[in-house]
């Protein structure tokens, strides 16, 4: 029997209690702690209701190619609307039946387009075929009765400008993603989600429960609402703080916000992946990664395989793990089985599948360094870097995949025996590709190796042009028609300069001789200093700056004689400027590699559309461009025709630098303008010239692509007469060695010598007769 | 009261402390996103002060235009099968509906496939016109008359075009 004192003191304890808790000082503190809490949870609350309400995640720019553009009358190659088809995911089947695949049989190619987002908005899903015949597309025929002239394909995306943290996602609303999807979802990671209130803790408790048994962890008891807080708001340090917000924060987030909403945030923000640097995110961005297509697409074993990532998506890596990863994909099908959710002979055909995985992941970081770096660059003096790289903005760029691809293939193909020529491999390259009626940018290396990322040689490599000056220096002549022509004898004999402070400037020819007395555009052909370092003295250094800039070049001239002789130092890219107005007849059309950008809505933002300025009279720009074709028929640039067909009228000319420490090509057809440089970096002497160099590298390159030749509209100013060769005198059309250029103006004050060296026929001889 | 607050919030540290011992992923490699708030609003965006050589244009060519039927236009009866024919009919009716914008992506459209089409040219100095840009209007003028066959409409037209703006730009 307990003592009396025993029974007091029990009956005291609880008095002492209440005592203590009923104490001032004891309520303060409670008081302090309790406003602490409501202080605290106000701040979760802020921090929850912060972040849904605002911008959820920082969205990356995509960057996207231009759009295959398909009409009757378009060339195109098998080969190359296969490789561009299969870059954009398609599928080849029997029997284009679905959005996102074509098939080839024969001539004949049906295509079934996915819907998709180009600069002018969003295009329709369309199934069409059209044949191809000798290259060219022929009977363009939509197959649901409608009228199609002209299709774009989607455009290929090619990069992205990414958060600082690299995560790559595509945000899709809640209807986009399919109930079997939701379903699967559900079913393995949250049962409960429809009914609990953020918290479960019915599966809390069975999760500690099968812990305990278990002795270590084998059962979770989040719910979608607690993963999504951890991932998105807190982090995955497992700290007792870190689980106490994260239980309150789910209260809150499902007292805000509807079930629907939440499950549309964790849909695209659950990590599903890695490639590489970048970290894939959400449903959304996984189908593409991992199947090739979208997620509507996808079938339900595909849907099982994302959900079956959940859990971990290195663990269960389908490519590199895909045993665990079929194991955990036909666990989450059974799940499905289980609930009757799917039959049983539907659960056996779709465990029977494989995993279904594209070969490899097609939204990974940028293919094409260089282009992306000309559009970074040109982005940056507009944007605000992190608006770039966080507000999803969508930039759609001229970039021509099938080009960079044959330029790539060119350099790959002539490099090495480049290198070898020069028994050196620290021999590098640039190049650029435009298109001439437009400016756009097409192509760029900035590297031997396509895909290094380092140094823009193509943008940032400023290099002494050599020869390339000289089509500014003679057109700056050819612009002065009552006083030059394209047969005005030039004087190509050497001589020397002292300037005032006693230096000596003795240019000479590349094969150190004289030639005399030369037609103006023999000198060029045959790329003489003497003669063009004269002309450019006759001419004075202004005129020929003040050409530059009118041809687009912007930079800061060198002052001195050596102008004449390519000492100006420019980048690929200013070259490629400056022969773009030559080609553009003497309109300057400003280079672009944007087209447009847009908002992630696909709202237009900035457009940077076509500009053209006429800076050179078309007359002189077309005399310029007859003597740089003759520049390839029978000067330093012949070469190019021993790969080249005789039928594709070519301009450009070739560039060398003292001890051939830079090899220049500048060259275009009646459709691309392509400039090559090969040289070092550390502006070593090589053992190559303009011609055994950078042309090599462009015959290799213009050879592979479909195009047409200059094809110069005559203005109406212009005549041709006949000219002697040597003399450059007008003569007879029958006269040996007699050569037709064109004059701007009359000719009549022209001399005009009888055949010198004979007749070229029998013919013409009996012609001159009469 | 004071006791009930306390109770109710040490099981919910219970039982959300059982769960943590239970966290069902496996760690991975993802990484955090730092949140940036930016409005949502694309006005929002800000552009570096200095503005290059991207074309000013008033402010109704900004206002969101349909999207470009390139594909499919039923109710356009095209004159020939050639595509440039097709772009530029599909542009000429953009242009009298006052639609700037999406007769330009027309027009470039038109210029990427055949660079050399005096007609597109044209058309698209009278956009510049209409919107007042003249500089860039006698520029495309000067590129039709450039193009245009000798004694063509098209070269007279331009060339009377050219004249207007001359004065125009004389008198300014």
């Amino acid at each position: 029997m307990p003592s009396k004192k025993t029974t007091a003191k029990k009956q005291n304890k609880p008095n002492k209690i209440k005592t203590l808790l009923t104490h001032p000082t004891c309520l303060k503190v409670f008081g302090i702690a309790f406003l602490c809490l409501i202080a605290w949870l106000i701040y979760l609350d802020a921090q929850v209701r912060f972040k849904f309400e605002g911008k959820r995640w920082a969205l990356p720019a995509e960057v996207y190619a231009r759009s295959l553009e398909i009409y009757n009358d378009k060339p195109l190659n098998l080969s190359n609307l296969q490789q561009e088809l299969t870059l954009l995911n398609f599928r080849k089947t029997n029997q284009a039946l679905s959005p996102g695949s074509y098939t080839i049989k024969g001539n004949q190619v049906e295509l079934y387009t996915r819907k998709h987002q180009t600069a002018q908005g969003v295009q329709p899903a369309a199934h069409f075929r059209f044949s191809l015949q000798g290259d060219v597309v022929q009977s363009l025929q939509a197959l649901d009765q409608s009228k199609l002239d002209l299709y774009n394909l989607p455009p290929l995306k090619i990069g992205g400008i990414y958060p600082r943290i690299k995560e790559q996602r595509e945000l899709l609303p809640y209807q986009s993603f399919p109930p079997e999807l939701i379903t699967s979802l559900l079913l393995t990671e949250d049962r409960d989600f429809k009914h609990h209130f953020g918290l479960s803790p019915y599966s809390i408790i069975r999760a500690a429960w099968a812990n305990m048994k278990a002795g270590r962890v084998v059962q979770g008891g989040s719910t979608l609402t607690q993963q999504l807080v951890k991932n998105f708001y807190l982090s995955r340090e497992r700290t007792w703080s870190r689980k106490i917000n994260e239980a309150f924060m789910s209260l809150m987030l499902e007292a805000h916000y509807p079930k629907q909403d939440i499950l549309e945030t964790y849909m695209n923000d659950v990590f599903l992946g890695q490639a590489g640097e970048l970290a894939i995110h959400g449903f959304g961005a996984a189908s593409w990664f991992y199947f090739g297509k979208e997620i509507s697409q996808c079938k339900l074993h595909e849907f099982a395989l994302l959900v079956a990532l959940i859990k971990g998506p290195s663990y269960y890596n389908p490519r590199t793990h895909p045993k665990r990863a079929l194991k955990r994909r036909n666990l989450v099908l059974s799940l499905l089985r289980d609930e009757e959710m799917i039959s049983t002979e539907a659960f056996n055909r779709f465990t029977q599948k494989n995993l279904s995985l594209i070969d490899k992941p097609k939204l990974l970081s940028n293919r094409y360094p260089a282009f992306m770096d000309l559009v970074r660059r040109q982005l940056q003096s507009e944007y605000n870097d992190e608006d770039l790289r966080t507000e999803g903005l969508r930039i759609y760029t001229t970039l021509n995949p099938q080009i960079q691809e044959q330029l790539e293939q060119a350099v790959e193909y002539r490099m090495p025996l480049l290198e070898q020529k020069n028994a050196s491999s620290e021999v590098q390259t640039a190049a650029i590709v435009t298109a001439v009626g437009t400016g756009e940018v097409l192509a760029i290396l900035g590297d031997k190796h396509a895909q290094y990322k380092g140094f823009n040689r193509a943008l940032d490599a400023n290099r002494p042009i050599g020869s390339l000056i000289k089509p500014a220096i003679y057109l700056t002549a050819l612009m002065q028609p009552e006083k030059y022509h394209l047969a005005t004898t030039l004087n190509d004999q050497a001589f020397r300069i002292e300037f005032e402070n006693g230096q000596i400037w003795e240019p000479q020819n590349f094969d150190h001789k004289d030639h005399g007395d030369v037609p103006l555009y023999r000198a060029l052909a045959n790329s003489y200093n003497l003669s063009s370092a004269r002309l450019g003295l006759e001419l004075g250094i202004e005129a020929v700056h003040a050409t530059l800039k009118k041809l687009g070049v912007t930079k800061k001239l060198n002052p001195y004689p050596s102008l004449f002789l390519g000492s100006q130092a420019l980048t690929p890219f200013e070259v490629s400027q400056l022969f773009q107005t030559i080609a553009s007849n003497g309109f300057k059309i400003k280079q672009r590699a944007i087209r447009e950008v847009t908002n992630s809505q696909g709202l237009s933002l900035s457009r940077y559309p076509f500009t053209i300025e006429q800076e050179i009279a078309p007359e002189a720009a077309y005399l310029l461009q007859h003597a740089l074709q003759e520049v390839m028929q029978s000067g330093t640039g012949r070469s190019a025709y021993w790969q080249l067909p005789k039928a594709l009228l070519v301009a450009g000319k070739t560039g060398t630098t003292n001890e051939n420490r830079d090899s220049w090509f500048a060259g275009f057809s009646g459709d691309y303008l392509a400039v090559v440089w090969v040289g070092r970096d550390d502006n070593g002497p090589t053992k190559l010239t303009g011609s055994s160099g950078a042309l090599r590298i462009w015959s290799d390159f213009i050879k592979r692509i479909p195009q047409y030749p200059i094809s110069l509209d005559k203005p109406s100013e212009l005549e041709y007469y006949w000219f002697d060769q040597v003399s450059g005198n007008r003569t007879n059309e029958q006269c040996k060695g007699a050569h037709q250029l064109p004059i701007w103006g009359s000719a009549d004050h022209l001399d005009f010598h009888e055949c010198n060296k004979g007749y070229s026929t029998v013919r013409g001889w009996l012609q001159s007769w009469f | 009261m004071v006791l009930k607050c306390f109770v109710i919030l040490a099981s919910i540290i219970f039982l959300t402390a059982c769960g943590s011992h239970a966290i069902k992923t496996l760690p991975s490699v993802k990484q955090r996103v730092i949140p940036v708030v930016i409005e949502k609003n694309t006005a929002g965006i800000k552009k570096n002060a200095e503005k290059p050589e991207v074309l000013d244009y008033p402010s109704t060519i900004r206002s969101p235009e349909p999207p470009l039927p390139i594909t499919r236009d039923l109710d356009l009866d095209l004159p020939s099968n050639n595509i440039i024919d097709t772009l530029l009919v599909k542009a000429q009716k953009a242009f009298s509906l006052q639609q700037w914008l999406r007769t330009q992506h027309i027009l470039e459209q038109a210029i990427r496939l055949d660079p050399n089409e005096s007609r597109v040219f044209m058309l698209y100095g009278d956009v510049y016109s209409e919107i007042g840009v003249t500089k860039q209007a006698q520029n495309m003028y000067q590129r039709a008359l450039y193009l245009a066959t000798e004694g063509s409409e098209i070269k007279a037209t331009a060339r009377s075009k050219l004249d207007v703006i001359s004065n125009q730009l004389s008198e300014d």
